[in-house]
Formats: C-alpha cells, sequence, structure tokens
C-alpha cells in the first residue's frame, strides 16, 4: 500500500514545478501541459489539506 | 517468795527475753527529734510526746521518705536493752503520718530530687498521640480506673489497654506500683505509653504516689509516663517525674486520646478545604490549558490562512502559465507530424502543418520557407 503524501510531500512538489514555469525551463509545450495539470491537481490536494485543516480545528474548538 | 537476783549481763539478758516475749514488735506514733544519719548507714533519733522520749535505732534503708525533727512519724520497732548503751527501740520501719508530716515529707523529698534533675522539663518526652496501646496502672476497682475507662471508651475507643492490677493505698501500694512499673519496662512488646493512675483520697491514701521507690521508678521508665493521682487540688511528686501530669484520671484520658468527633468533625472539615484547593487548582490549570489550546488553534488557524493564500497566488500564477493564455494574445502554436515546430525545423514547402489557435485549430500546407 503506497504511503499517502503529506502535505510537505505536496507542497515540495509543488514547489518544484512552479520553479520551472518562473525559470521558463520547458522545451515542449506537452510537457508544460502535463506540468500545469500536475500542479493543478496538487493545488487541489492542497486545498483538500487544508480545509480538512480547518474541519478538524473547529471540531476541537467545539469540543 | 524471794526477789530474783541478776548480775549485770544476766538482767540485761531477762529483760530483753521478756520484750521478745511481751511485745516481739510495737509500733508507736510521736515526734520526731534528734534525728541524725551516721555514715550514710545508721539511723539515730527519738520519738516523743509532751511527756516522754524513747531512743529509737534503725538503717537508712528502712527509709521510704526524707525525713526532719518534728514530723509525726510512726515506726515499727523491737524494744531492746543494749549491755552498754541502754533501752532504744529497733526499727524495722518508719513512715510520716499526719497530713502536715506528709507534706513535709514530700517537700524535702521534692527538693532532694528536684536536685537530682527528676522533674527537670528537658527530661519530658513527647506521648505518641493518639496511642494505639497503652499500660494501665490501677486498682481495677477504683473511681479512677472506672472514669478512666468510660472517657477512653467514649473519645477513642481504638485503643488497646492492658490493665496491671495494683494496690493504690496501704503498706504494699508502693512495692506495688513500682513492681508494675518495672514489669511493664521489661517487656519484650512494649507499650507506647504507662499511664498510672488514682482517684482520690486522704494525703496518707495518696501517699505511695509521693514516695521516693515509686516516683524513681516512674522517672526511670524508659516507656513514656502519665500519671493522674487524686482530685485537681492534689500533687504527687509521681507527677511530677512524669512525662505528662493529668490532674485526674478523667483528664489523663483527655490528653492522652483525642474526641473521635472532633477528629471526624476536623477530617471532614479537612477534606473540605482540600476539595476547594484541588477544585481552584484544577480551575487554574483548565484555564491554563484553554489558553494554551486558544494560542495553539490561533497559529494554527493563521498558518492555514497563510499557506491558502500562497496556494491561491500560484493558483493565479499558473493560470497565466497555460499555453492557453499565450494563444489569447493572438500567437499559434504550429505542429508537424504532430510534433511542435520550433523555428524553422525541418519543414519544406509543400509540408503539412497543424496551427493552433485561441478558439480553433487549421490544417495548411507550406507554401515558401524562409530564414528570418
Amino acid at each position: 500500500m503506497a504511503k499517502q503524501r503529506t502535505y510537505k510531500d505536496i507542497r515540495t512538489e509543488l514547489d518544484t514545478i512552479m520553479q520551472k514555469f518562473e525559470s521558463s525551463a520547458h522545451d515542449d509545450v506537452d510537457e508544460m501541459l502535463k506540468d500545469h495539470s500536475t500542479a493543478t491537481d496538487l493545488l487541489a490536494e492542497l486545498d483538500s489539506y487544508l480545509k480538512a485543516a480547518e474541519v478538524k480545528l473547529n471540531k476541537y474548538k467545539s469540543d | 517468795m524471794t526477789d530474783p537476783v541478776f548480775d549485770v549481763s544476766g538482767a540485761v539478758a531477762a529483760l530483753n527475753q521478756t520484750f521478745d516475749y511481751a511485745y516481739p514488735s510495737m509500733v508507736v506514733v510521736g515526734e520526731l527529734s534528734s534525728f541524725k544519719v551516721a555514715k550514710s548507714k545508721w539511723l539515730y533519733f527519738d520519738i516523743k510526746d509532751d511527756q516522754s522520749k524513747l531512743k529509737c535505732f534503725g538503717t537508712v534503708f528502712q527509709l521510704t521518705t526524707a525525713l526532719e525533727d518534728g514530723m509525726i512519724v510512726e515506726i515499727s520497732a523491737q524494744p531492746k536493752l543494749h549491755n552498754l548503751y541502754g533501752f532504744s527501740l529497733n526499727v524495722q520501719s518508719i513512715r510520716p503520718v499526719g497530713e502536715g508530716s506528709l507534706k513535709k515529707a514530700a517537700t524535702l523529698l521534692q527538693q532532694k530530687l528536684e536536685k537530682e534533675g527528676l522533674f527537670d522539663l528537658a527530661r519530658k518526652r513527647k506521648l505518641p498521640y493518639p496511642p494505639s496501646h497503652i499500660a494501665l496502672i490501677a486498682s481495677g476497682e477504683s473511681a479512677g480506673y472506672a472514669d478512666f475507662m468510660k472517657i477512653i471508651k467514649a473519645r477513642w475507643p481504638y485503643i488497646t489497654i492492658d490493665h496491671y492490677e495494683v494496690y493504690v493505698q496501704g503498706a504494699q501500694s508502693e512495692e506495688s506500683v513500682t513492681s508494675a512499673i518495672r514489669k511493664v519496662n521489661e517487656l519484650s512488646y512494649q507499650p507506647e505509653a504507662i499511664v498510672v493512675i488514682r482517684g482520690g483520697g486522704s494525703a496518707d491514701d495518696l501517699s505511695a504516689f509521693s514516695s521516693e521507690i515509686v516516683t524513681r521508678a516512674v522517672a526511670a521508665s524508659r516507656i513514656p509516663t502519665v500519671v493522674a493521682i487524686g482530685h485537681e487540688i492534689d500533687s504527687s511528686l509521681a507527677e511530677l517525674a512524669a512525662d505528662l501530669h493529668a490532674s485526674t484520671p478523667s483528664n489523663a484520658a483527655e490528653l492522652l486520646v483525642p474526641d473521635r468527633l472532633d477528629v471526624e468533625q476536623s477530617l471532614s472539615s479537612s477534606k473540605k478545604f482540600l476539595d476547594r484547593v484541588i477544585e481552584d487548582e484544577l480551575m487554574s490549570r483548565r484555564s491554563e490549558l484553554e489558553d494554551i489550546s486558544d494560542d495553539l488553534q490561533s497559529y494554527i488557524k493563521q498558518f492555514i490562512a497563510s499557506e491558502r493564500a500562497y496556494a491561491d497566488k500560484l493558483h493565479i500564477r499558473l493560470s497565466s502559465y497555460h499555453p492557453q493564455q499565450v494563444l489569447k494574445h493572438g500567437y499559434a502554436l504550429v505542429r508537424s507530424a504532430g510534433k511542435l515546430v520550433r523555428g524553422r525545423g525541418s519543414l519544406e514547402s509543400g509540408d503539412i502543418i497543424e496551427v493552433e489557435l485561441e478558439s480553433s485549430k487549421i490544417t495548411a500546407q507550406v507554401s515558401n520557407v524562409e530564414e528570418s
């Protein structure tokens, strides 16, 4: 069973892809599209993490 | 009938024989005078009344208390005629009688024992409170004993009492009380305290507890002692020598053990106090924890907000990097055989190319290739 990625793992991977965009390191539009798609997924995953954290936090507060 | 004829020694012997026959022992009460102790061993004194005086001889071993001229004493003695020194009473025992003499004897003995330090406060030991096991030296038939037991049972019935029956007045009382104190001290399983009690009585009745032998036994006890003799106004030397002096047997019981009702009330108050202290402490800790929790939540909330802001920023930046954004500005992507064409590439006139615009794709044929 694959180990679930941590928030830090996702954040690091996303930063690496963004770095590629920032430094115009892509020489292939397909690779760029693929990275773009991956980055979008990672952002969505990051958002889910943050939402889950907010729910947990609110639960602690109400307890 | 003719008078018998003796030489002097024969006359002395005949008279002594007559004394032995008629008065082998006699008790004489009178005032003590010319009292002296020779070589720390021999007693010489006179016993007298208004009209007569008799010489007396004895040893210091017969003394049970301090004596002084003027005291009224009771002696038990054998009348004897000495062949050189004349008539005397050979003393077998001597004791003061009458309240004045008893008090005087007690005062003299008190001064003597005080000098020896028997009553020093520094010698007083603390008694366990409450003790779990005591030795009670008393007469079981006395009112003092009944009072003591009644109060102990009412106040603190959790105590083991070993009763030692003794004479508390009369000739045997001194030896009886002393033996009991010594016996308890020799036990292998010793009680935590020795309690000596006796109810009220005349000065003569209570005299054993001011005797030297009993006072010394109390002072020498290795086990802490409580002594209560007579009523509140009475005072004995044994009480002065004791570690704890009670005014009456009832008072001894009150001093020895607490009242269980008071203890229960005190414990209940202590419990309430402790409950309150613990409750206050818990409330204070809970408040601290809540503060820490609030700080922690605030920190996490801030972190989440910051990460969300970062993610939003990334999202905007990422959108700007999508190739589609470039097409919106009028640029086109050119592919040949499915591959992106950069520069001239390998394009030749006549090649088929695909041109991707913002909202459409065009298939075209190259008519001319020029280097720019």
